[in-house]
């Protein structure tokens, strides 16, 4: 397992190739977008998709919670991807076995009365949770005087090698004042991002995550 | 209709003392009739099923229409059917009014009092409302209609008079997923009418026999015994009548002035526009054959700008544009308004009453069986001579003209091979039926494996089907979130979700295309429908060109695309998927007979008796044997060379596209075995190259055997895997198996979270249900359909008696030009870890 490390805002910040961020100072874990339950979900509206994605999902979380051992946990939102189903009561069980603080700034899918995320021992955030020099955030956004931290979008990027060759990998996207987390959950899909030569990028893979800013560092991106 | 054309059916002769409807009916049109009508006459009389096999303008349509006429004519006006009498199933939905009109003249003509209707995808739903009501006797339909009937409620009752089942161009339609539909809706409509007689109408293809039986299929086993008694009659055992019209085609070559000026690659031909202009103006009307869709649109824009006075005398035509605009163009095309009109497989069919005067064909065809279909679309009248023009786009393309040459002389057409055990066409199906009526398991059964297509399904294979639809499939038995179909009280499969049931009928089909979007101007008016992965290419103010106009991109609403008319003269062309056809294999040998006549004889120097087009296509032969060699049939070349792009090795089998694919996977799954290695791969027809970053093993590669026959099956197993060509089939199975939904129409953007894509399933099922029949469908597919074992068995034994030549030639050679050139399948395949691929990436660029 390769961790990369960056320095953003004065802070130290660690990735880990789960796909999930790791502050030591404040002994934080920080994922984004699990998308919990979404199988469920397609079945109900008539796509007969198995289960399997979820159990994945929290499984990767238990190792990466062992791992850093986080004082809390802090989840940037769609942690369930639509209205109840019973996926919820797998989570609920899980959340249960946690002695770590949950917390989640809700995302746009995260639609679930509070009595569930009571029931779990969640603790909400409606608004983007600024602690430190950081706005913990679902949505990319810009805040004066805070560095912000967000989901949401699913990051990815194509690397373009020798040979016509080409790899699509979810990434970490670092800008000048705000970063973009990848997808935590299992078969999320990707949105293709074109960084600018000033972000810092790392790419994750199961094994490492690998800054490869360098691919974007001239007009953005080589043909 | 002049008189000219009416000639086309029959010949004029002296009147004989009609004998039926039919008979008498030519004779009052100064016709007469063929020995072959005469025989599917008789055929029909005694209630038998059967294949005719005759090329269109020829008078197929009558041949067994007046049968039809003739049986329904002798009916006691007590015991006659007065519903739905007749189905024909036409593969092309513009060809649905065309095929009506005439047997609607010929059942006026003979004082039978049917009418006749279309159902097509083109259809009003005011129409199809009508129809609800009363249907005609005669319904002139496609297959995707076909099962959207079968999807509604009470559709049973509509069938109780059926007697005759008729599927034109079934060659067209056998060896793709619509004739699996057929097959299907044709075994429930013998399941509901036991002595229905059924008819195929096919252009030649090498297998005429298998083609009868895919479409007859079996008696369907029946409970009260309720088939008739005459075993002739009933749908075993049918009949193959051949019309032994052979037509001779003459065929030429638009040649380039200067070959070595030609383009060695590309697929566009547009240089040689310019000589086409003389061939239009000489003819009264003139069919401009493209490849794609996208290539139409390029020409016909092409045409306008070289030839300004064109405009207003020229048309496009193709299978995303409206149909009014579809329907125009061919009136215009019949009364003679056109000289020419631009155009892809959309028009390859024809009615027997539309022939024109000149056919163009613009690249390679890339089969015998569909270049004689588009000649034949000339020269309809019985001692006209099918002329087609052949121009190739690009210089190679001359040595598969002279293929074709050969091939039409003697011509040993292909076969088309039927599709078997389609379990996504299936799936959709039995939904279809259970949207309808609902359905009995035990019957179904019986009745699906009466088909060619699933004889071979096993009971459990039923039984997982069966789960698939009602509780999502074996892996989702502990979860009750799904519900498709429901089993009653009464053993009747269902579908009792409204939102569910027209959710299906809006997905029935097997032509699976790019997610697409209608293209209208903002003040009204469609146009025609782009797919969606070109529209996100576009901004807003961007000008494409469609249908033949420039058009300004405005902003999209739903699952439309707004437009305003432009004045830019450029602009960009749409592209839609499922472009380019694969050289048949037989063209391929053909192909390679070729090359060898090409080589320049040093003995003789005599060029009598060589095609024009490989006399033409010598400077470029020699610049091969300059840099390289022309392989003998006892040799296989492996060209080897570096350029920007990284390391080649360019190998030539000359075995056509699909062969290339397999075996391109083959060989760098095994290199990748010798060391870490990444390779991209790119074919054509002639070979395939494999493409490195870093040097290609190939020497060590065969000195270990590379091109062995031994374990080729786990080999080629393997490197399905690594290729994703398995994935890739996935996507079509998906959608038609109902796993993803396009979406409602102007719901596009909010169904997005449920819509889901097919590698999620391909990743889901792989990971958590390997034995998914769907997923298994995907690798037979790719296994049968890209990977053909016997054919790689027979191509590697004759690989292992040639002698490998291996030659660096410095730079591209002609040979090789086309395929580095025309990178169209992106497959990979790799043994690097992809942490080092992602370090090289990025570091090679610090080089760079």
């Amino acid at each position: 397992m390769h961790v990369a490390e960056i320095l953003v805002a004065g802070e130290r910040l660690l990735l880990h190739p789960f796909r999930a961020l790791f502050w030591p100072r404040e002994r934080w874990l920080v994922v984004s977008d699990l998308h919990l339950g979404k199988a469920a979900h397609f079945r109900k509206s008539g796509a007969p998709l198995p289960e399997g994605q979820d159990a994945a999902t929290l499984h990767r979380l238990d190792v990466v919670m062992e791992t850093f051992k986080p004082e809390r946990l802090l989840i940037l939102g769609d942690l369930f991807h639509s209205s109840h189903n019973k996926q919820w009561d797998v989570f609920e069980q899980w959340a249960h076995t946690q002695t770590a603080p949950l917390h989640l700034v809700t995302g746009n899918h995260d639609i679930l009365s509070s009595e569930h995320y009571e029931a779990a021992g969640l603790q909400v955030h409606i608004e983007p949770l600024v602690i430190g020099p950081f706005a913990w955030a679902h949505e990319p956004m810009e805040t004066p005087d805070r560095y912000s931290i967000a989901g949401h979008i699913h990051p990815g990027i194509i690397l373009k090698g020798a040979g016509y060759q080409r790899l699509k990998l979810p990434c970490f996207l670092f800008s000048e004042h705000s970063a973009i987390l990848p997808a935590f959950g299992m078969s999320t899909g990707l949105f293709m991002v074109k960084p600018r030569p000033a972000d810092t990028v790392f790419s994750c893979t199961e094994r490492a995550v690998l800054d490869v800013s360098r691919s974007f560092a001239r007009t953005g991106q080589r043909i | 209709m002049t008189a000219d054309r009416k000639k086309s059916v029959g010949s004029r002769a002296p009147a004989i003392k009609p004998s039926n409807g039919a008979e008498a009916w030519f004779a009052s049109q100064g016709w007469k009739s063929l020995p072959f009508q005469r025989e599917v006459w008789k055929h029909l009389a005694q209630g038998k099923s059967g294949l005719l096999n005759a090329p269109t303008g020829t008078g197929k349509t009558y041949a067994v229409w007046g049968g039809v006429v003739n049986r329904a004519l002798k009916e006691k006006k007590a015991t006659r059917g007065t519903g739905l009498r007749a189905i024909w199933i036409t593969p092309l939905r513009a060809l649905a009014n065309e095929i009506a009109d005439s047997a609607q003249r010929m059942c006026s003509g003979t004082g039978l009092p049917w009418t006749v209707g279309t159902r097509t995808g083109d259809t009003s739903t005011k129409e199809r409302a009508a129809q609800k009501m009363k249907l005609p006797q005669l319904l002139v339909t496609t297959p995707e209609s076909l099962h959207v009937l079968l999807a509604q409620k009470n559709s049973s009752a509509l069938f109780k008079d059926l007697d005759w089942f008729i599927a034109d161009e079934w060659h067209e339609l056998l060896g793709s997923k619509r004739g699996v539909q057929v097959e299907l809706a044709l075994s429930r409509l013998k399941g509901l009418r036991p002595s229905l007689s059924i008819w195929g109408i096919s252009a030649t293809i090498g297998n005429l026999e298998e083609a009868k039986d895919v479409l007859l299929g079996q008696a369907i086993p029946s409970e009260e015994g309720a088939s008739s008694g005459d075993p002739s009659q009933g749908s075993v055992n049918g009949v193959l009548v051949r019309a032994a019209l052979r037509k001779k085609i003459e065929m030429h070559t638009i040649i380039p002035d200067h070959v070595e000026k030609y383009p060695w690659a590309g697929h566009l031909g547009l240089k040689l526009a310019k000589q086409l202009l003389p061939i239009i103006a000489a003819s009264t009307s003139t069919l401009v054959f493209t490849n794609t869709r996208s290539q139409a649109e390029t020409w016909y824009h092409h045409l306008l700008e070289i030839e300004p006075d064109l405009a207003g005398t020229i048309a496009l035509h193709h299978g995303s544009l409206d149909r009014k605009l579809r329907e125009w163009v061919e009136h215009a095309l019949d009364e003679g308004r056109l000289k020419a009109v631009v155009c892809t497989s959309s028009l390859d069919l024809g009615v027997d009453f539309r022939p024109v005067a000149t056919v163009v064909q613009v690249g390679g065809p890339k089969g015998v069986a569909r270049f004689i279909q588009r000649a034949g679309r000339s020269g309809h009248q019985p001692d006209a001579v099918p002329l087609i023009w052949f121009l190739p786009t690009h210089a190679l393309e001359l040595v598969e003209a002279a293929a074709l040459r050969a091939a039409i002389a003697d011509p040993n057409v292909e076969p088309r091979q039927p599709m078997i055990r389609c379990f996504d066409v299936l799936a959709q199906y039995l939904v279809t039926l259970a949207v309808g009526d609902g359905f009995l398991p035990k019957q179904i059964l019986e009745e699906v494996r009466s088909t060619f297509c699933f004889q071979s399904m096993s009971d459990d294979e039923w039984a997982w089907m069966m789960t698939f639809i009602t509780t999502g499939g074996k892996s989702l038995l502990a979860y009750d979130e799904f519900r498709k179909c429901i089993i009653g009280e009464d053993g009747i499969v269902r579908v009792e979700d409204r939102r569910m049931a027209l959710r299906h009928r809006m997905s029935i089909g097997t032509i699976v295309s790019g997610a697409s979007l209608s293209v209208k101007y903002m003040s009204g008016g469609f146009i025609g429908t782009i797919e969606e992965s070109f529209l996100n290419q576009l901004r807003r103010g961007d000008v494409f060109w469609f249908a033949g106009r420039p058009l300004e991109f405005l902003q999209v609403k739903g699952l439309t695309a707004y437009v305003a008319r432009s004045k830019a003269t450029k602009g960009r062309i749409p592209s839609w998927q499922g472009a380019r056809m694969p050289l048949s294999s037989q063209m391929a040998s053909i192909l390679r007979n070729q090359f060898a006549h090409a080589l320049p004889d040093p003995e003789s120097r005599s060029k009598a008796g060589i095609a024009p087009e490989l006399v033409a296509v010598r400077p470029l032969i020699e610049r091969q044997l300059r840099d390289s060699i022309v392989p003998a049939d006892d040799e296989l070349l492996i060209e080897r060379f570096k350029s920007r792009a990284g390391h080649h090795v360019v190998i030539y089998p000359f075995e056509g596209r699909v062969v290339h694919e397999a075996l391109a996977a083959l060989l760098a799954f095994r290199m990748s075995l010798l060391r870490p290695i990444t390779f991209t791969m790119a074919m054509n027809d002639l070979g395939f190259e494999l493409l490195s970053d870093q040097p290609i093993p190939i020497e060590e590669a065969l000195d270990n055997d590379l091109f062995s026959d031994a374990h080729l099956l786990d080999d080629l197993q393997r490197s399905l895997n690594a290729t994703e060509m398995a994935k890739r089939r996935f996507r079509d199975i998906a959608k038609i198996a109902g796993l993803v939904f396009e979406g409602f129409p102007g719901r596009h953007m909010k169904e997005r979270h449920v819509r889901g894509n097919s590698s999620l399933f391909f990743e889901v099922f792989s990971e958590h249900e390997p034995d998914h029949l769907l997923l298994r469908q995907a690798y037979d597919e790719a296994f049968n359909l890209q990977l053909d074992l016997p054919r790689l068995h027979a191509v590697l034994q004759r690989i292992a008696n040639q002698r490998i030549i291996v030659k660096d030639p410095g730079r591209f050679t002609p040979f090789a030009f086309p395929i580095v050139v025309d990178r169209l399948s992106g497959m990979n395949l790799t043994s690097e870890q992809v942490e080092d691929r992602i370090r090289k990436m990025t570091e090679n660029l610090e080089k760079a």
